[in-house]
């Protein structure tokens, strides 16, 4: 039991730095464009590194989603 | 796979409503369309709307990778 | 093979006027240089006039401006008439250099060319667009929106007409291309920035080479 929610802290980990390695590659002039809908609200890169870099309930929502639609 | 697609149209059609509205598209054969027209041809399947869906994420991965 | 070049420019409605205004750029490079052309400007832009001169003057290189066939088998000139067609007259393009600013037309009259004896093709294999103002169309050599659209498309026969080889010009132009992306993702740009990114990425994706990539004018 333990040693899964170590994985899925690690994958969580990995996967917010597979974002910030994407994030960081984006010019400033399209951290403004919108890459994602949650609960069909845009979202852009700017609100989603806010989100994932606060680990909150929704970035975590955000990282799911952009690896399912295989944006980072 | 079905759910994607239907998010991944979703998400083009908001992307294209941030286009200005005082320019047009040509697209050579195609004609000329507004944000209005391309957003009509994604959500009616048309051959160009699946075109600039696909381009969209196409585009979309290419920003992550600093392009 | 004649050292020089074939141009086709019709003008019989808005969207051709745009490669037709574009196109004066590069006639005019090629004057400078001393490049000879031929000019088949408006309703000169027709198959006879255009399967005569490529059967007499056997010119290095071949610009096309114009729609081209959603299947991809034609260009077309003046008033839409079909310039080279599939099957038909591909022929005459033997050992020529042909830059097809035209929708489409890589995909199979490229090929077509190739295989009945071209040099190189290069062209698109998808609908080459570009964005404009929705009040300018009928002043398109004014039209700074379009200009970038401008730039990366007539990069292709500039490069060749500067001497590199086709597969240089084709680089040149996707490289051009990849810089003005760049360009308009600084954050000192304006709300025009994005569409004009996405449109000039779909132009450098569709962007295609076919033939001999050291084809030379």
């Amino acid at each position: 039991m333990i040693q899964i929610i170590s994985m899925s802290k690690e994958d969580a980990l990995e996967n917010k730095d597979r974002f910030l390695r994407a994030y960081s590659n984006v010019p400033l002039g399209m951290r403004n464009e919108i890459i994602l809908l949650v609960d069909d609200k845009p979202i852009t890169w700017d609100v989603a590194f806010i989100e994932i870099e606060n680990s909150t309930g929704k970035g975590k929502e955000i990282l799911k989603k952009l690896i399912q639609l295989e944006l980072i | 796979m079905l759910q994607i697609n239907e998010e991944l149209k979703k998400l083009v059609i908001k992307r294209l409503e941030v286009m200005p509205s005082n320019i047009k598209v040509s697209m050579g054969t195609l004609g000329t369309f507004s944000k209005e027209d391309l957003i009509k041809n994604v959500e009616d399947d048309t051959n160009l709307g699946k075109f600039v869906v696909k381009m969209q994420i196409e585009y979309l991965k290419s920003m992550s990778k600093g392009l | 093979m004649s050292k020089l070049f074939l141009i086709t420019r019709p003008h019989h409605e808005y969207r051709v006027a745009y490669l037709h205004a574009w196109s004066k750029e590069i006639l005019d490079i090629a004057q400078e240089k001393c490049i000879k052309f031929t000019d088949f400007d408006k309703n000169k832009a027709t198959k006879e006039r255009v399967e005569n001169y490529l059967r007499k003057m056997k010119p290095t290189l071949v610009i096309f401006n114009g729609h081209g066939l959603e299947n991809a088998t034609a260009i077309l000139g003046h008033n839409d008439e079909p310039l080279i067609e599939v099957g038909k007259n591909t022929d005459l393009l033997k050992g020529t250099i042909v830059y097809a600013r035209a929708c489409y037309s890589s995909n199979v009259l490229g090929k077509d060319v190739i295989e009945k004896g071209g040099n190189s093709y290069i062209g698109y294999n998808g609908a080459f667009s570009w964005l404009h103002s929705a009040d300018r169309e009928c002043n398109p050599a004014k039209d700074k929106i379009a200009e970038p659209f401008k730039q990366i498309s007539n990069e292709i026969p500039i490069s060749i007409l500067n001497g590199h080889t086709s597969i240089e010009a084709h680089e040149r132009a996707k490289k051009l291309c990849s810089k003005l992306i760049q360009e308009y993702s600084s954050s000192e740009n304006d709300e025009l920035a994005s569409a004009t990114r996405f449109w000039l990425f779909v132009d450098m994706n569709i962007q295609e080479h076919l033939g001999n990539p050291e084809s030379r004018f």
